[in-house]
């Protein structure tokens, strides 16, 4: 027996093979149509690949680009086999920026106002979002209403008169415009920058919690204040990460609210957004200023490249903590953040 | 641990007793009340006996009245149980003394829970209110008001005169910047662009969040980068890829001018042409944007796919339906809402990148505050103008899974 299927094994030849795949794959209706169903997966998922990883490239093309740019030796400039790959390596164009920028003055700024500005807009808006979903009164629909009137309005439409009033602030005499106290008594009020997203996010967040559970917590004998801290806010980790991260994120890269509010960005309180947006419309007289220009020989500082070089390293290290945070947290941004906000419609 | 916890609580709670002035004062107090409780007591059984013989012997008078009747004698009867047994408490010198902060917690905890909510909801909302009247009504009133005004600022006043709708006229007819730069033409700009992007946004970021959603190699990775966008600012990055560096780079790759050369070629040749060229064509230029432009509706679509409910995706299975049937017919109406919100967030985003903020510095440079206004005031309206066209449109569609 065991020699026969041996025999008839060695006796296979090209036309057997291909019969033999037939009779395993192809002979019924029901192998042909799952042989169908497989290749029609493997390439939709083929194309899914090539579909996200291209759009990954287009993503990070340019900060591809400004690091390789920004890691160039200002020599290499002036030679034109160099396009991508830098042929020397250095952190020159880093050190010219970071005293451009005034670097860790800038950073101290801004990482303090965007903190601070993150946890009052948590306050702000978490609460106004629990009231709209679960604290209703006669008229809340009304609130609902306003909420998503602020998030409607562009803030160029109240920037004028809000500047004016803020600087005799309620008659009183006192000027709100130019400190960082303003941004932050904003966020405060939930009128801080798109806070009314952020409200609408709780809103529907906590829409989304099932009924039973606040009326369990009642029969127990807990008060509406109780079960908000208790019960709801406990589940609404994700919802929170989620607009915790947005909040800093915006705030750090905001320059319109920022300047247009904080007169002092302009001069002593200044952010890293605000100061590149301050440096790139006149790099040349920026980058004389910091005094770097000895340090190089001519035909370096000549070629109009050099200036834009060193903006693009500008735009680098203002952008750099933020990613590095999101690097070391997005793990956690993604399992326990957004995938976890139960946000519905 | 308990012991620790009964540690707490007593320090927590240190009992005072009043001293004797005082428990004079609570003595003379509580008599005063129960004398008063007396006599209404005695008023009401009176009442109560009238009735009851009344409805007895004629059975005439309402039952309900009666009840409410005994049930004002019960409530008196536990109040004078209640300063019977403070008083003796009073006699025996053993009254604590509470915070004035324990007797509005207790009194408020006495209040029905329905009414407790209303009262927390007025307190969590105080907040978003008061901003609300300081820092945003004010302002867009007067933003409005002075859209129909000259508005001159001479020295620290700022002279306001009526002249109704011509600053609006004059923007929308002859209101030219730069020389060449005239407010009709952007806005009109500025739509058309928004109507053609806003589609492909919604779309795209609905696919990108669809293929995001499912498991594969790597999908950790793709997500992290797919959300950098919403990091990472925009405008430092396209002054910089435009200009200097950028351009050197770009003008060296040539990659990009082939691709939508061969593109148009290739449309041309299968017989498709016109606008849909320049659509496609754009579409393809303007993919980088698009992509920046779609992090926070990936974002959302993302959330509201892991929200469906896993047992309308089994049951569907049971019944034989293939994968793209369940695509269409579960999780494309289960995203509606969410498609909405992330519609018109598209359109509120877009709005903060308009190139309008040109006109507006221009016209405060002018210090002309009042057309500054009619600029801001318009603009306010084109955007609610299409929201509300958006929204009209989008309601037929939205499926809501639990109608709340």
């Amino acid at each position: 027996m065991i020699k026969d299927s041996t025999i008839k094994r060695s006796k296979v030849t090209l036309s057997n093979k291909y019969k033999n795949i037939y009779e395993k794959r192809f002979s019924s209706p029901l192998k042909r149509r799952l042989a169908v169903l497989k290749a029609s997966s493997s390439i939709v998922s083929l194309g899914k690949y090539v579909i996200l990883f291209g759009l990954s490239f287009i993503i990070l093309y340019p900060i591809i680009q400004q690091l390789a740019v920004a890691l160039r030796a200002p020599e290499d400039i002036n030679n034109p086999l160099v396009l991508w790959i830098p042929e020397k390596f250095s952190f020159k164009n880093f050190e010219i920026s970071m005293i451009i920028l005034d670097y860790w003055n800038a950073f101290k700024n801004t990482f303090k106002m965007s903190f601070i500005v993150m946890f009052l807009q948590l306050f702000s808006t978490s609460l106004a979002g629990y009231m709209l979903a679960r604290l209703r009164f006669k008229g809340s629909g009304i609130i609902f209403a306003l909420v998503m009137f602020t998030i409607i309005v562009p803030q160029t439409t109240i920037e004028l008169p809000l500047k004016l009033s803020l600087t005799n602030f309620l008659n009183t005499g006192v000027n709100l415009l130019g400190k960082s106290t303003t941004l932050y008594l904003f966020a405060g009020l939930g009128m801080g920058l798109k806070s009314g997203i952020f409200i609408y996010l709780f809103r529907q967040f906590f829409r989304g919690v099932p009924e039973e559970l606040e009326e369990a917590a009642y029969v127990d004998g807990a008060s509406p204040i109780q079960v908000f801290y208790k019960i709801m806010l406990p589940n609404a980790k994700g919802v929170m990460i989620t607009v915790a991260i947005l909040a800093f994120v915006w705030q750090w890269n905001d320059s319109y609210f920022t300047s247009v509010f904080v007169t002092d960005a302009n001069v002593t309180l200044q952010t890293l957004t605000t100061k590149m947006m301050g440096i790139s419309g006149n790099i040349q007289s920026a980058i004389s200023q910091a005094g770097v220009w000895q340090l190089f020989d001519q035909d370096v500082t000549k070629n109009p490249l050099f200036t834009s070089m060193i903006l693009n390293t500008s735009g680098v290290i203002a952008m750099l903590p933020l990613l590095l945070m999101y690097v070391l947290l997005q793990k956690k941004l993604f399992t326990e953040g957004i995938e976890r906000s139960g946000i519905v419609g | 641990m308990i012991s620790k916890l009964k540690n707490n609580i007593s320090k927590n709670t240190k009992i005072k007793y009043a001293n004797d002035d005082e428990l004079l004062k609570i003595e003379r107090n509580i008599k005063s009340k129960l004398a008063k409780y007396h006599e209404k007591c005695e008023k009401l059984s009176a009442k109560y006996i009238i009735l009851a013989k009344r409805k007895q012997e004629t059975n005439k008078g309402n039952v309900k009245r009666i009840i409410n009747v005994s049930r004002q004698i019960q409530r008196i009867n536990t109040k004078i149980q209640r300063l019977v047994a403070n008083l003796n408490i009073v006699h025996e010198k053993k009254f604590i003394k509470r915070s004035i902060v324990y007797k509005i917690k207790k009194k408020f905890s006495e209040i029905p829970y329905n009414k407790q909510k209303i009262v927390w909801g007025i307190i969590f909302i105080t907040p978003w209110a008061l901003g609300f009247l300081l820092f945003f009504l004010p302002p867009i009133l007067k933003s409005f008001w002075w859209s129909f005004n000259d508005v001159v600022p001479s020295g620290t006043k700022i002279l306001v005169n009526f002249v109704g709708l011509k600053n609006y006229i004059e923007l929308f007819t002859q209101y030219v910047i730069d020389n060449n730069n005239i407010f009709n033409v952007q806005i009109l700009l500025f739509v058309q662009n928004l109507a053609i992007d806003l589609p492909i946004i919604l779309i795209f970021s609905l696919f990108i969040a669809v293929l995001l959603n499912t498991k594969f190699k790597g999908h950790q990775i793709v997500k992290a980068i797919f959300f950098i966008p919403v990091i990472y600012n925009i405008s430092i990055i396209s002054s910089t890829m435009s200009k200097g560096f950028g351009l050197y780079l770009e003008n060296n790759t040539t990659a990009n001018i082939l691709l939508t050369t061969q593109l148009t070629t290739f449309l041309m040749e299968i017989g498709i042409g016109g606008s849909f060229i320049d659509i496609v064509i754009g579409s393809v230029e303007r993919i980088f944007m698009i992509v920046n432009y779609s992090g926070i509706q990936i974002l959302l679509f993302i959330a509201a796919l892991q929200s469906i409910p896993n047992q309308l995706y089994e049951a569907a299975k049971v019944e034989g339906a293939t994968k793209y049937e369940t695509f269409w017919k579960i999780t494309i109406p289960m995203v509606t809402p969410i498609l909405l919100t992330a519609a018109i967030y598209t359109i509120i985003d877009s709005f903060a990148r308009a190139p309008i903020y040109r006109f507006l510095e221009y016209a405060v440079t002018e210090s002309r505050y009042g057309l500054a206004s009619s600029i801001a005031m318009s603009y306010f309206g084109i955007n609610l103008i299409i929201i509300l066209v958006v929204l009209g449109s989008l309601k037929g569609l939205v499926f809501y899974y639990d109608k709340r």
